[in-house]
């Protein structure tokens, strides 16, 4: 998918994620990591580092070599996904107590990185 | 996590599936759904004795997140089969009941849909919504009867 796709989805997510109330703390969670996996995937396109066929899914699909790469310029929006995609085992698969305060972390870090991939530019070459 | 914990999380996100458009939102009314689905499929395996009910949480297969050392950490650690990320995920090795294997299929016919819709903007139709939503109120229909045939027994 190329840039604009993914800042659509992104934006489209986030549209509905404003639908969501601290009952549905699952689906904040879920929608924070579909959305900034978008914002992930824009900004290395942006960036220039990725194309459309080497879209990220999840960190934990990364090799150590992809995660050295692309945290030379997304490290922050990187760490952002892998934190979200840390809070899913306990609240979203599971019961434990807390949910909507994670949510609302979740929320924090795509609002960041939203802000990270929007401000992506292409890098010079070496 | 337990069946009756299933059955919970499933009541919520039923609730939140029928608040969200099916188009406007479908990103989140698909994960909505497929995440009850996935709920659904483990209530199931819990009640036939295929998988674990214990309080730990999937990472990857085969790693659960458990409880750690200090208030409110976890840590990964292997355990025993319990709840599964997806159908596949990991694959269960032990013969799977008719119905229990029913579910998995129509969790086939939902998760089909998944990158291409989700993550890869393949245009979403009337058609697509119709066929993971009639999956959707069969997987939650058959889980509802292995749950309580299983309580019968």
């Amino acid at each position: 998918m190329d840039s604009a796709g993914h800042k659509a989805f992104a934006e489209r997510i986030m549209g509905t994620m404003e639908k969501l109330g601290p009952e549905d703390y699952e689906m904040t969670i879920e929608g924070a990591m579909l959305a900034t996996t978008h914002w992930v995937n824009y900004a290395l396109h942006e960036f220039g580092v990725t194309e459309g066929a080497d879209d990220v899914q999840h960190t934990y699909f990364l090799s150590g070599n992809e995660l050295q790469k692309f945290g030379i310029v997304a490290e922050e929006l990187l760490q952002a996904l892998d934190e979200i995609e840390r809070i899913r085992p306990m609240y979203v698969r599971g019961n434990v107590a807390g949910g909507d305060k994670a949510a609302d972390r979740a929320r924090e870090l795509l609002n960041r990185s939203k802000e990270l991939a929007l401000a992506a530019e292409p890098i010079p070459a070496p | 996590m337990k069946i009756a914990s299933h059955f919970e999380k499933i009541e919520r996100f039923d609730a939140l599936r029928n608040r969200l458009d099916q188009f406007e939102d479908f990103e989140i009314w698909f994960w909505t759904t497929m995440n009850a689905g996935t709920n659904a499929v483990n209530a199931a395996l819990h009640a036939t004795g295929i998988t674990e009910d214990g309080s730990w949480y999937p990472q990857q297969p085969g790693v659960y997140m458990v409880e750690g050392d200090q208030p409110d950490s976890f840590v990964a650690a292997f355990k025993p089969m319990g709840d599964v990320l997806h159908v596949g995920r990991p694959k269960i090795e032990k013969p799977i009941p008719e119905k229990v294997q029913k579910i998995a299929d129509l969790m086939d016919v939902i998760e089909e849909w998944r990158d291409p819709c989700v993550r890869d903007g393949e245009p979403v139709t009337q058609e697509i919504v119709d066929k993971v939503d009639t999956a959707y109120h069969e997987v939650i229909a058959l889980a509802r009867e292995v749950a309580t045939e299983a309580e019968g027994v």
